[in-house]
């Protein structure tokens, strides 16, 4: 078994009174909860406090933790002698046992000797995972191999973690932050209760072409100024494979046209759309020709691009 | 290892729960389900009740919330959920 510092996951002291203890994990969690929080690895280190707090709060279970002796983070160890008996229901063996396991046991054990425990049927606990896919997973479709560690009973009834791979058929035409549900592949449940669900919730990863607002996708598209100014027919990468897009005569920079259906497929309704969003671009090196061109525009008409902004500065001051 | 198999579909995201189908997903009451149904916290038939009933029952373990305090977590979820969803279309606009 491998050995956790949960003070030190609290940033105590061994000493610590019950209320340093209460505050220190106050204050960590404000900072970690997953569903407060956006700092990176939020979850897990929010996980290790939690794992903590649920132990030491409890005198019982923080006499039997303190019992355990010190140890280095990570390094494997045996509990003394008795422990077993004392604390853990008897049995000596605790190869594999996760320490978090082992007194959530303690924990079910206390409930029991004050006969909180249910006799009726429990639906086992749902699961929630989040999995990336990118744009080309959620068009197409993808089959996703899931690694997770699950909780189990052996059989004298101690809690592992049981890894357990599932592959996940994710059907075509995925948007960012839908769920599916793998129903009875969640927790097990007690005394005849059904399983628990596992919910995978589907977020679309950043790709380097185009940016996906629920089904339809933004893709940015350089444009020539003789082909916003004079229209062009152009090719438009699409998830689908390369499009022509008619470009009409004066487009203008930051206008988007739309490919109808061109953007992830819809499960019950008809496709997105792909939205090119122009950018005009010029090139960077022109020739003394092309200069000699734009000279020529320059001087070839009275346009005036910022006539409406100087207007409308008039109009405040 | 070898890998279980396994076929799923969507969440349909419009689907309405019973107060009992809800209760038995989450760790609430069916009775403190319907408070939160009363005070407007918990949309009836709303869309995405099931996840955020989920995180507000987490934050209610997590930090010792009362039904009250659950109750303006729910609404202040579902306001970080909406503006997310804003940001996320605003974001696609422009890189």
């Amino acid at each position: 078994m491998k050995y956790k510092d949960y003070y030190a996951s609290l940033g105590l002291e061994r000493g610590a009174s019950d209320e340093d203890i209460k505050k220190a994990y106050r204050k960590l969690a404000h900072k970690y909860h997953p569903d407060v929080s956006k700092e990176a690895g939020a979850e897990a280190r929010f996980k290790e406090i939690a794992e903590a707090y649920q132990t030491l709060k409890d005198p019982e279970k923080r006499a039997a933790y303190d019992r355990l002796g010190r140890h280095a983070p990570g390094e494997e160890f045996r509990p003394p002698p008795d422990w077993g008996r004392q604390y853990a229901g008897g049995g000596e063996s605790f190869e594999g046992v996760d320490l978090a396991d082992l007194f959530a046991e303690l924990a079910a054990r206390q409930a029991g000797a004050h006969g909180r425990r249910a006799s009726a049927p429990i639906r086992g606990e749902d699961y929630e995972l989040r999995t990336g896919i990118t744009i080309e997973q959620a068009f197409a479709g993808a089959v996703l191999e899931l690694n997770l560690g699950m909780p189990d009973y052996d059989p004298s009834g101690r809690l592992h973690r049981v890894s357990r791979t599932i592959k996940v058929r994710i059907p075509k035409g995925a948007a960012d932050g839908q769920r599916l549900r793998l129903a009875g592949m969640g927790g097990r449940g007690m005394a005849g209760g059904a399983a628990g669900d596992l919910y995978v919730t589907v977020e679309l990863l950043p790709h380097r072409l185009y940016r996906a607002d629920g089904h339809d996708l933004y893709l940015e598209l350089p444009l020539a100024p003789w082909e916003a100014a004079l229209g062009a027919s152009v090719e438009v990468p699409t998830p689908g494979g390369v499009v022509q897009l008619k470009v009409p005569a004066n487009t203008a920079g930051g206008q988007s046209l739309r490919l109808g259906g061109r953007g992830l497929p819809h499960a019950k309704a008809s496709p997105g759309d792909l939205y090119a969003v122009v950018r005009i671009v010029n090139p960077p090196d022109p020739s003394p020709r092309a200069r000699e061109l734009y000279q020529e525009l320059a001087t070839a008409g009275d346009f005036q691009p910022r006539a409406e902004l100087l207007r409308e500065a008039n109009r405040g001051s | 290892m070898e890998a279980e198999y396994t076929e799923m579909g969507w969440v349909e995201e419009g689907v309405e729960w019973t107060v009992a189908e809800l209760a038995a997903r989450c760790r609430f009451t069916e009775q403190e389900l319907g408070e939160l149904l009363d005070c407007g916290a918990l949309p009836r038939g709303g869309r995405r009740a099931l996840p955020v009933l989920r995180a507000a029952a987490r934050l209610r373990n997590d930090f010792g919330l009362d039904l009250d305090g659950v109750a303006l977590a729910m609404t202040l979820l579902r306001r970080i959920d909406e503006l997310e969803s804003e940001l996320s279309r605003l974001r696609a606009l422009v890189r």
